[in-house]
């Protein structure tokens, strides 16, 4: 995370205006994002009692959420919304160099 | 509140395949990317970064589709003992990420500076370019100039080399060592070498000089020049001897050839052949040597032809007093056969001197000859045979001269044959010469034909031709002189003069043209007498001698003239005026041409012309080649005689201008 942090700002710092570059940022951005929620995710993790769970045939089927850090939990595991997004602003990045070069 | 965790499951199972999906897709493009520049630095770069977050994103995806399944499939107890492998991979992935992050400002860092210097690289790389192009054009333009001066110095020096070789003059280059560099066309001449053969042989091989005199071998100007670095001449008398052994005289020099820094870096001789030029001079020094021996021989002639007159004619005058019994006689006689040998030698000795026309009368070859050719043989052991028709034709001739050429062929006879021979002398009457033989004769005139024939060892036929030339002679000590004067002589009477030789002897050929008055009516071999002019008839004698004076005074008296007589022309015309106006009148007067510091015959002529269109004048003198003697009509005398003359010669002579 710190290494994506120092990337953001060298990049912002060069303050690059060329294709690639601003989907390049959008994707640190969101990586970050990812890793900042996923980070979180896993520190809540080991505060989520069994109990909040509704299992059925041994698998989850439900949660329960008592509060905003559950809430958080919840959307930890959702962390493909952001991991997504990232992936795909690399993949623009990474088309637009090479169509520019 | 309760939310449903089935959401969670199906992001997290499709979410995993997309990003699966996406990864692969980013690979692809970075790939992509990269092979376009893989020199770029910052494209490996994010080739590398992006195949860790592909390494990554896999991972996590293949961890979750495999939770999904293996909790699913009821194996959530096997999750949990994979689980902390798939978490320890994440994390060893995005530690890889976070170190390609910390290496980002320094890749890019790389990245610009490789950038910038490949930015300034092109642009060193065009500033080079164009100071190449601009050194290249340059260079061109140099190549082109030197190219220029090039094709004018290869055109300068071909034209040097046409001069050299055109030059008139030997000219030899060497370089400092002595060698041979060049030779032109003269040089390879005078030396028998070729230019090919001669270069890089050293000088002194080529150029072989002695003295002309002592034969030793002279110093090569050469290394003198390179010693002292000037000009330096050749000494004279100098022989050049060349490949084939010819030797030649040669004047030269040698002179140093200097580069721009004034260094030696060779030396050049030019020459030339000057033996024609130093035949010349000599020839021109003997030529020279000889009219001063002329004019000392002609001025001795001169006087002593007068004391000879005074001495012949007293002898001439003391025979015709005598009585013809007298004892005395025959030593007159020897006396006066011993003067008109003075007499030829004297004239002789003038035609030597001056060469002259010949002063001709009808004489008797015949007599001449043998008279010449028994004096010449007196004593030696050759002998003469003579075949002389009694009724050989006259010939008018100069009898000194013509006297002088059998005198010169008697002589080389002689002395072909030192050991004694014989010599054979005919002469016959011609009516018609062989033209094709003799073109300079007339095919239709009348000559004597006179041979010569000794039995000697010949002439050799590659001189043969030669020997009428000037200073041409085969003898040590001969003067060249005495067959060309013969063939000169023989020319000047008209007539044609050859030889022929073989081993059996020589054989000189002489055509002389016949008198062409009273040819018929002159019993030939008998000198004609004169007429006898009337006594009485008043003569005057100019003379500058006083004995010649009296002598010819004497010889006339006794013959019945009288005779007055003066010193020079002004003394002759003041007489000649006195008789003039004493109403005498002198029938001819003998005038002597060369008066020593007085009036001469020539000059005073003139004068008693004016006085007398009418008056017998006759030229006397001792040159018989003066050009008043031989052509005297044209001077205004109606006769000549040449000094010494005899009674008779002098009668004739009277007669002759008075008639």
């Amino acid at each position: 995370m710190s290494g994506m942090v120092y990337l953001l700002i060298s990049t912002w710092r060069e303050r690059h205006s060329d294709s690639g570059w601003p989907q390049f940022t959008a994707f640190l951005i969101f990586i970050l994002l990812w890793n900042l929620l996923t980070f979180s995710g896993h520190w809540l993790a080991e505060y989520i009692p069994p109990s909040q769970f509704q299992n059925h045939a041994g698998h989850h089927t439900a949660f329960t959420i008592h509060s905003s850090a559950d809430m958080l939990f919840y959307l930890s595991r959702l962390d493909h919304l952001l991991l997504l997004p990232a992936l795909y602003f690399l993949f623009l990045a990474l088309r637009k160099w090479r169509r520019q070069s | 509140m309760t939310v449903p965790w089935a959401p969670v499951e199906i992001i997290d199972s499709i979410g995993s395949i997309l990003a699966l999906l996406l990864a692969i897709g980013c690979l692809q493009q970075a790939w992509a990317w990269y092979r376009v520049r893989h020199e770029d630095i910052f494209r490996h770069y994010i080739l590398l970064f992006t195949l860790a977050i592909v390494v990554f994103a896999v991972s996590r995806s293949c961890g979750h589709l495999i939770k999904q399944i293996l909790i699913l499939s009821g194996h959530e107890h096997t999750w949990h003992i994979l689980s902390p492998f798939s978490g320890a991979i994440n994390t060893a992935t995005f530690f890889v990420i976070f170190a390609f992050s910390l290496y980002y400002q320094r890749v890019k860092i790389i990245h610009t500076e490789l950038e910038d210097y490949k930015n300034n690289l092109e642009e060193m790389v065009a500033l080079r370019t164009a100071e190449l192009e601009e050194t290249n054009f340059s260079l061109e333009n140099e190549v082109t100039e030197r190219q220029a001066i090039q094709k004018a110095l290869e055109t300068e020096r071909e034209r040097l080399a046409v001069t050299l070789r055109s030059i008139g003059d030997g000219v030899i280059t060497t370089d400092v060592e002595g060698r041979v560099i060049f030779l032109n066309r003269i040089s390879e001449q005078l030396t028998g070498w070729t230019q090919e053969e001669a270069a890089g042989h050293p000088i002194a091989e080529v150029f072989n000089i002695i003295d002309e005199f002592t034969r030793a071998p002279r110093e090569n100007p050469v290394p003198k020049v390179l010693k002292h670095g000037q000009v330096v001449d050749l000494a004279n008398h100098t022989t050049l001897i060349d490949r084939n052994g010819v030797e030649r005289s040669i004047a030269d020099s040698g002179a140093p050839i200097r580069d721009r820094e004034s260094q030696i870096i060779g030396v050049v001789l030019v020459f030339r052949d000057v033996t024609e030029t130093k035949r010349l001079n000599e020839e021109l020094n003997k030529a020279q040597k000889l009219e001063s021996v002329g004019v000392l021989a002609g001025g001795i002639a001169h006087d002593f032809n007068n004391i000879l007159t005074a001495i012949m004619g007293n002898l001439n005058l003391a025979q015709h007093l005598m009585n013809p019994e007298d004892k005395i006689l025959p030593l007159l006689e020897a006396a006066d056969k011993a003067s008109r040998r003075a007499k030829s030698l004297t004239q002789q000795l003038l035609t030597f001197a001056k060469g002259g026309n010949p002063v001709k009368k009808t004489t008797n070859l015949g007599q001449i000859i043998r008279e010449t050719a028994d004096f010449v043989l007196h004593g030696s052991s050759v002998l003469c045979h003579y075949d002389i028709p009694s009724d050989l034709w006259l010939v008018d001739l100069d009898p000194g001269q013509i006297s002088q050429v059998i005198q010169n062929l008697i002589i080389n006879a002689r002395q072909a044959m030192s050991a004694g021979g014989l010599i054979k002398i005919k002469s016959e009457n011609i009516s018609t010469p062989r033209a094709e033989i003799f073109p300079v004769l007339d095919p239709k005139g009348k000559y004597i034909k006179t041979t010569i024939t000794d039995d000697g060892p010949g002439i050799p036929a590659d001189i043969i031709e030669q020997i009428f030339d000037p200073y041409f002679t085969t003898k040590e000590k001969g003067s060249g002189l005495g067959l060309a004067i013969s063939h000169s002589i023989i020319s000047k009477h008209g007539g044609f003069i050859k030889a022929g030789s073989n081993e059996d002897g020589t054989v000189f050929t002489i055509y002389l043209p016949v008198t062409t008055s009273e040819l018929s009516n002159i019993p030939p071999g008998i000198t004609p007498s004169p007429i006898k002019p009337a006594a009485g008839e008043l003569i005057m004698i100019m003379d500058d001698e006083k004995m010649i004076r009296d002598i010819a005074k004497m010889m006339l008296e006794t013959n019945g003239f009288e005779v007055i007589t003066a010193k020079d022309g002004i003394e002759a015309i003041e007489v000649y005026q006195q008789y003039q106006k004493a109403k005498k009148t002198i029938s001819a007067i003998i005038m002597d041409l060369t008066i020593p510091g007085g009036m001469g015959g020539k000059e005073a002529v003139t004068r008693i012309l004016a006085l007398n269109p009418q008056a017998r004048i006759i030229a006397s003198s001792g040159y018989s080649n003066d050009p008043v003697m031989t052509d005297f009509h044209s001077y205004g005398f109606c006769a000549a005689i040449t000094k010494p003359y005899l009674i008779n010669d002098l009668l004739l002579t009277i007669t002759q201008a008075l008639s």
